[in-house]
């Protein structure tokens, strides 16, 4: 039971949003030197740092495939990410979804690095979307960006993008990773209890909030290249 | 471990031609489930569920133990869903497999998440003791959709399942033991069942409780987890092949059908189950 | 005399319960119990073994028990020890270089001594996958309870209260060589071999159930396919 009211009758919730506002997004790429590819995304107080590796040779000369490359994906989330430090374990895999032309590289490794910096809602998503962000910047071919944003519903009214009070309440969280280019749906996850006459409400809700990342996320990468081209053109 | 041959080329030809025509290979059509049978064991909270060739089972047992610091008023409720070679030579012991933890989410998305036994009444005293509720699952056979089997075996043994009764008064607990009084069952909020989908050519066509060759061919699944009041305890798509959201929203239905006939099944099971002992 | 479960005799076993081919996937199933004690067994092989594994002249056998309630402890290691060192001299592994035999045991319900339960259904298991063997195994418990009876085939009652536990298995040849000998607990030379006489006749009885289960499939399988 929420002793705060997560929405009020005006429709502004915790954070003085409107249900269908997003979180301010700021997205960074080529943020590590080391790396072939990076970003940096903010979500909200949602902070993940992405590093992509390869393709590379593959580690393990068991798992080689010898058509395509091997996606290897680690998610650390930081000892002191949420608001009580907390110990974490490494070995948390989670499967993004992301849709790579892994054919072109077979028998290679693509590594993706995400580490949660700061956790207030919406991991999943924000991972998702930074990941994409670095392998955009790494230069491995995509069928197209994947775009992540959650929703929920509080009090029958469709909310999008949650953070964490919203998350840790009752409210069901539904997480939404979508092709842009075709509207398709790659992963979609849910968690406690939503009434099926609500998903689809809820879930278009979630389709928009990704589309409207989508934008920002290109302009982003579309503003990088264009510096990129323009420092290598003087 | 023994390496698992893949299905050759022929044999996924042919499932898929005879989908794109409706028709299953194990002569089901595409929305239809296995033939389900729950079988109880003579204690309770212990139950067998085959849903086709696909065998696991549950076993629920009960234990005091101290709260969670940060929760002193819950009691625990933990899943153990290791599965051995027994179901498949594919499986290791001691290293999870993606599909283990994938299994493993999934119930736990499905059954604790969504609150379905009440925590908050496995509490004796607060801050010191509680009821720690474990529900062991063992695969026998994987013939295919080991995850809604494993689920439906999980929720009816809990539904089976009787605790030893308590009284407290004052500080002091007695623990009754199962002669002295009735054990008393578990606070079971909603039933989730789960149902879980596959996807084939490029997402056209989809199949509901996959076989294992079903499952070997897939190009996307997808799981959701739902009770009888239509609500959506989990849904879990996760990779795999892109799919419309229109379709999701078509599974969803199909779910809400499934589930239906599902937790009928397993009311009959349990009062047919309690009608026995009754009469024994 | 009257025992906790309501048994007249000291020698008298519990129901047996027995059935094979259960599994689709392993090569040989079977389930065994001794009244509410039961306990699943598997059998794949020959089959391909890691390198490591391999041996050149017979087959490897890994013997892998899974508990009851919660995960593997060390007891479960000792068991595994325990069946695999009864079982394998029975195999003709000879047969099968560089195999794998891979038994795994799922212990469903325990009431009474797990041990015994364990051979039998991994016995019948073994036949149902069709492994050459030299001989079936057979085994059987026996306690001696404070008033110095024996008493076979205990309960989980009679078993916590026993001063000592003893588990023997014995093979179906004409000279019933003794395979397995596990005891615990304080006891005396004379009652050790007391305690095996009455193991080594009960276990006559259950090679005989074990015969007549699985002659009792083969005829139903035999029926089925000639009306079929």
């Amino acid at each position: 039971m929420s002793r705060l009211e997560l929405l009020t009758p005006e429709g502004l919730r915790v954070d003085g949003r409107r249900p269908n506002e997003l979180r301010k997004i700021i997205a960074k790429t080529s943020v590590l030197a080391q790396a072939d590819g990076s970003a940096y995304i903010e979500q909200g107080n949602t902070k993940v740092l992405a590093a992509v590796y390869g393709p590379q040779e593959v580690r393990h000369r068991m798992q080689i495939l010898h058509d395509r490359a091997i996606i290897n994906v680690e998610f650390n989330v930081a000892p002191f990410s949420t608001s009580e430090r907390k110990k974490r374990s490494k070995n948390d895999k989670y499967d993004n979804g992301i849709k790579l032309q892994t054919s072109q590289f077979p028998r290679s490794q693509i590594d993706i690095y995400l580490q949660v910096l700061q956790h207030d809602g919406g991991t999943l998503q924000a991972c998702i979307n930074a990941a994409t962000m670095a392998l955009i910047d790494a230069g491995i071919p995509m069928i197209d960006y994947v775009c992540a944003s959650t929703a929920g519903c509080i009090d029958k009214q469709p909310v999008l993008d949650l953070n964490y009070l919203e998350e840790s309440s009752d409210s069901p969280e539904l997480t939404v990773a979508i092709l842009p280019r075709t509207g398709k749906v790659n992963l979609m996850s849910m968690e406690s209890r939503l009434h099926v006459d609500m998903l689809e409400s809820v879930a278009s809700l979630a389709t928009e909030g990704c589309e409207q990342i989508h934008t920002i996320l290109d302009a982003v990468v579309r503003d990088t290249t264009q510096h990129l081209k323009d420092s290598l053109m003087q | 471990m023994v390496r698992e041959a893949d299905p050759s080329l022929n044999e996924k030809q042919f499932v898929l031609q005879s989908l794109k025509e409706g028709l299953r290979v194990d002569g089901r059509r595409p929305y239809d489930f296995r033939s389900l049978q729950l079988s109880f064991h003579s204690d309770f909270g212990h139950v067998q569920v085959q849903l086709g060739r696909t065998r696991v089972s549950a076993k629920v047992s009960a234990e005091v133990v101290r709260p969670r610091a940060d929760k002193p008023t819950e009691g625990l409720l933990l899943f153990n869903t290791e599965i051995s070679p027994m179901a498949s030579p594919a499986f290791e012991v001691g290293r999870p497999s993606e599909e283990e933890v994938l299994i493993s989410r999934t119930i736990e998305k499905a059954l604790r998440r969504s609150r379905a036994v009440d925590t908050e009444g496995l509490c004796i005293v607060a801050g010191e003791k509680v009821w720690s509720i474990r529900v062991d699952l063992h695969f026998f056979d994987h013939e295919g959709n080991l995850v809604d089997c494993a689920c439906i075996a999980a929720i009816t043994a809990l539904l089976h399942f009787r605790r030893p009764d308590v009284t407290v008064i004052g500080e002091e607990v007695t623990i009754h033991s199962l002669d002295q009084r009735n054990p008393v069952p578990l606070s079971v909020h909603h039933i989730p069942i789960c149902v879980s989908f596959s996807f084939f050519d490029g997402g056209e066509l989809l199949v509901v409780d996959p076989s294992i060759l079903e499952e070997q061919i897939r190009e996307g699944d997808m799981t959701i987890a739902m009770n009888i009041h239509k609500e959506i305890c989990a849904l879990s798509k996760a990779g795999g092949i892109p799919l419309e959201m229109d379709q999701i929203i078509r599974c969803s239905k199909i779910a809400t059908t499934k589930t239906a006939e599902i937790t009928e099944m397993i009311q009959k099971a349990l009062a047919d189950d309690k009608a026995k002992r009754q009469a024994k | 005399m009257k025992r906790s479960d309501g048994r007249t005799e000291a020698t008298q076993l519990r129901a047996f319960a027995a059935s094979q081919s259960l599994l689709n996937r392993a090569d040989g199933s079977a389930k065994f119990s001794f009244g509410e004690s039961t306990v699943v067994a598997s059998v794949v092989g020959p089959a391909e073994v890691k390198i490591r594994d391999e041996k050149m002249d017979e087959a490897t056998v890994e013997l892998i028990v899974r508990p009851a309630v919660g995960f593997p402890t060390t007891k479960d290691k000792v068991l595994e020890r325990a069946l695999r060192q009864t079982v394998e001299p029975t195999i003709l592994s000879g047969m099968m270089p560089r195999t794998l035999i891979q038994i795994v045991v799922q212990i469903e319900q325990v009431d009474g001594n797990i041990l015994s339960t364990a051979v039998n259904a991994i016995s019948l298991a073994m036949l149902d996958a069709g492994l050459p063997m030299s001989s079936l195994v057979a085994s059987v418990t026996a306690v001696i309870d404070p008033q110095d009876n024996i008493l076979l085939d205990p309960s989980s009652q009679e078993l916590e209260n026993a001063t000592s536990v003893h588990t023997f298995a014995f093979d179906n040849t004409s000279s019933y060589n003794l395979l397995l000998s596990h005891s615990a607990g304080a006891f005396s030379e004379d009652q050790y071999f007391s305690c095996m006489e009455a193991c080594k006749h009960a276990s006559e009885r259950v090679h005989a159930f074990i015969r007549t289960a699985v002659e009792k499939k083969i005829q139903k399988e035999y029926q089925q396919l000639q009306s079929s």
